[in-house]
């Protein structure tokens, strides 16, 4: 029987390739869905993740940098520095705003750097300064490209021009390319003064940042510290769960599509082999064994449909990346077998109406005309 | 060739009712993701006109009311009152906070309002009465079960949901709206500054205009005696806004909405392979009779042009069925799948991929011998 089955499916390679690469691409969407947000997860961190800092502080009540608003007074920053055990507690002041470049609009992260400062800036160039100075910035080399400006060209916050004097590597996302100005440039757009939105803090050597954050924040009134491990985490959990509906519903729609495709082509099968079932069934093959049969086929459809889908998401992933630079992708292996145990349920489902349609096989229609 | 394509199509209901369902879902599925993309840009603009101005004042500039900051001096108020024409201007601030309960961080955007701006439609609840008054979307309610009556706490401050407001939510992110007593009371609680007036205090100003006045004068007026000051229509803000969201969105979208025209042709080609390979005795005999192989290639791409046709009606009902349904489990998003652009890129592309999807079977027609007919 099993013989029979995966002969029979395997009869029509052409049918067989195209129901595999339908349903494939039904799961590729979900898999785009997810590394779109994984992607942008990990750019909306790399700040952060690559900010020299052991521990930040930041206002009381804030627990994380990604779409948050914090402001401690500039006094605080000096008070940090005098807690025992941090070696240098620098301050920026963060601004989501938008950004004009080359005639686009991006919504940006603004940093306001306090110039000269040792962890807070750019981590990576390409060209140019890594410090800005007054009525300087420093952009994403990604955006500068796609924006068609360069080193000494103008980009503009509301209505003050800042000069291009760096282009950094590894701060272009869609959802946060970062720039950098300084902090004194930064007040003068917010319109705000003497105050900061994070204080960056190296700890000496040999001191654990968890108890110097405990220090931090005992000596220090209504602030908010965290080792920058946990500050990473958190602004990586905002930016997934910020996800996580929508990679919920797409997975639905896309599972639902796959459930459909994959049924639909067991269907034809069993349409195009309903003598050879009515023989078996006169046989003495139980329905029993047939709907496994079923099942079976819809498994292999949906498996090589979710290796398909890897595969081309793997294969599309960086030339989607080389097309359009502005989309981060990320393939996560959890995403893969998430879509692999939803696979699973789709190939169940699948397998219900052509069961039904097997159940209904008279074996005497084997024996007519 | 009509004849024999109604016969065919009514000779197995069944399978031509899933043809037409597998269609129609793939068609659904480009109009939810049409929709989602224009539900995105939607939401933008309601944001800014759903604020209720004739005028809206920034700081100099600033050209989005969403997704920015803008600070306007505390003088600005006085000054466009000044001008003539100017009834009244309404002052609005916005704050990006993050609401975290449980472990669950969802960023929220704070509007702080006196009288215009607040919120245009409640689910429950009413507007805001009392001190620490918070007026939330729905999406935020529902995400943290939230209900009238309950403490929100922000940034360590404690508001009480009085009203539970509906659509108020953009940029993927839920709206919240507060009074100006509470953002003062925010501002020195949290201990941020000691000097108030450097924390972000008025960002827009919505100006109501006399009765008979023209805007653009109006405009023009604001332009010339406010400094560090732009002034918008409404709905020229609005479409920056919805700009904005092209650029932020639009490739993406753009990169899944292909990936669903890709399974579009090929659950076509899937489709009508199966069904010519099912029947290929049938065109046997057919050639067999002296149909050529042109007559039998376009009987097979006017089928797969029917099943389109009949999928692309029910492909949009079931799109405007899901899509209610999510906008009622995930009321976040606005999804608008009928919008007559899509519907009739959607409806375009589909009817092509069907020709295309149809062209890989004609390969199988070729291939059958007319002879194969007297085997059997």
């Amino acid at each position: 029987m099993w013989q029979w089955t995966f002969k029979n499916m395997f009869s029509t390679p052409l049918g067989l390739a195209s129901s595999i690469a339908a349903a494939g691409c039904a799961f590729s969407l979900v898999m785009f869905f997810e590394a779109v947000f994984a992607g942008e997860a990990e750019q909306i961190v790399a700040y952060v993740e690559h900010a020299d800092a052991d521990i930040w502080v930041m206002q009381r009540g804030v627990s994380n940098m990604h779409m948050s608003t914090s402001y401690l007074s500039d006094w605080k920053a000096t008070q940090i520095a005098d807690v025992p055990g941090v070696a240098s507690a620098e301050p920026i002041l963060y601004l989501n705003s938008v950004v004009e470049a080359g005639g686009k609009q991006w919504f940006s992260y603004v940093v306001g750097l306090d110039v000269p400062g040792a962890t807070a800036g750019p981590w990576a160039m390409v060209a140019g300064k890594v410090e800005p100075g007054i009525g300087e910035a420093v952009v994403p080399d990604v955006l500068a490209r796609m924006s068609d400006v360069g080193l000494g060209d103008k980009i503009r916050i509301t209505d003050q021009n800042f000069e291009i004097v760096g282009l950094s590597d590894g701060t272009f996302s869609i959802a946060n390319p970062v720039f950098f100005i300084t902090k004194t440039d930064l007040e003068d757009i917010m319109t705000s003064l003497d105050i900061t939105s994070f204080v960056l803090v190296k700890a000496e050597p040999g001191v654990n940042p968890t108890d110097l954050v405990d220090r931090i924040e005992s000596n220090v009134e209504k602030v908010h510290a965290l080792p920058a491990k946990q500050f990473v985490i958190n602004d990586r959990q905002m930016a997934l769960q910020m996800g996580a509906e929508t990679i919920a519903l797409m997975t639905v729609i896309g599972g639902a599509l796959a459930v459909l495709l994959v049924a639909f082509t067991i269907y034809s099968q069993i349409t195009r082999q309903r003598r050879e079932l009515a023989i078996a069934k006169a046989l003495g093959v139980t329905n029993r064994t047939l709907y496994l049969t079923v099942a079976v086929q819809a498994c292999v459809i949906t498996l090589a449909s979710v290796v398909f889908a890897t595969g081309f998401t793997l294969i599309a992933i960086p030339l989607t990346n080389a097309f359009l630079p502005q989309v981060t992708l990320l393939l996560m292996p959890i995403s893969v077998v998430r879509i692999g145990l939803v696979g699973v349920l789709v190939a169940v489902a699948a397998s219900i109406i052509p069961a039904r349609q097997i159940a209904r096989v008279d074996p005497l229609s084997a024996f007519q005309a | 060739m009509f004849r024999l394509i109604y016969r065919q199509l009514l000779y197995e209901p069944m399978r031509m009712g899933l043809t037409v369902i597998a269609i129609a879902a793939v068609v659904a599925v480009i109009l939810i993701l049409e929709g989602f993309n224009e539900g995105i840009i939607e939401q933008l603009r309601y944001a800014v006109t759903d604020r209720d101005a004739d005028l809206i004042v920034t700081q100099a500039g600033v050209s989005n009311m969403i997704a920015t900051r803008s600070s306007l001096r505390q003088f600005s108020r006085r000054d466009v009152e000044a001008i003539e024409g100017v009834a009244v201007a309404h002052p609005l601030t916005g704050i990006p906070v993050i609401y975290e309960q449980g472990g669950l961080r969802t960023p929220i955007f704070l509007w702080i309002f006196d009288e215009r701006g607040g919120p245009r439609e409640f689910v429950a609840g009413n507007n805001i009465q009392n001190p620490r008054d918070i007026v939330i979307d729905h999406s935020l309610a529902k995400k943290y079960a939230l209900q009238v009556g309950d403490p929100l706490v922000v940034s360590d401050f404690e508001f009480r949901v009085s009203g539970i407001a509906n659509a108020a939510a953009a940029f993927f992110t839920s709206f919240a709206f507060a009074s100006y007593d509470d953002l003062i009371d925010f501002y020195f609680e949290s201990d941020i500054a000691g000097d108030i007036s450097t924390l972000p205090l008025v960002s827009f100003l919505l100006v109501k205009l006399e009765p008979g006045v023209d805007r653009s004068v109006v405009a023009e007026g604001i332009e010339a005696g406010v400094n560090d000051a732009d002034v918008f229509f409404p709905e020229v803000l609005a479409e920056q806004d919805a700009e904005l969201g092209r650029t932020f969105f639009g490739p993406i979208m753009q990169l899944l909405i292909s990936v669903g025209y890709l399974i579009g042709v090929l659950v076509t080609a899937i489709i009508m392979f199966a069904a010519v390979n099912v029947r290929r005795h049938e065109f046997g005999v057919l050639k067999a009779l002296g149909f050529s192989h042109l007559f039998l290639s376009a009987s097979v791409v006017v089928e797969a042009l029917v099943y389109a046709l009949a999928a692309i009606p029910i492909g949009i009902a079931l799109a405007s069925l899901v899509s209610q349904l999510i906008e009622v489990l995930m009321p976040l998003y606005l999804i608008l799948p009928t919008e007559a652009g899509p519907v009739l890129r959607t409806a375009t592309a589909c009817i092509v991929f069907a020709v295309v999807g149809a062209l890989v079977p004609i390969r199988l027609i070729r291939r059958v011998d007319p002879s194969v007919v007297f085997r059997s």
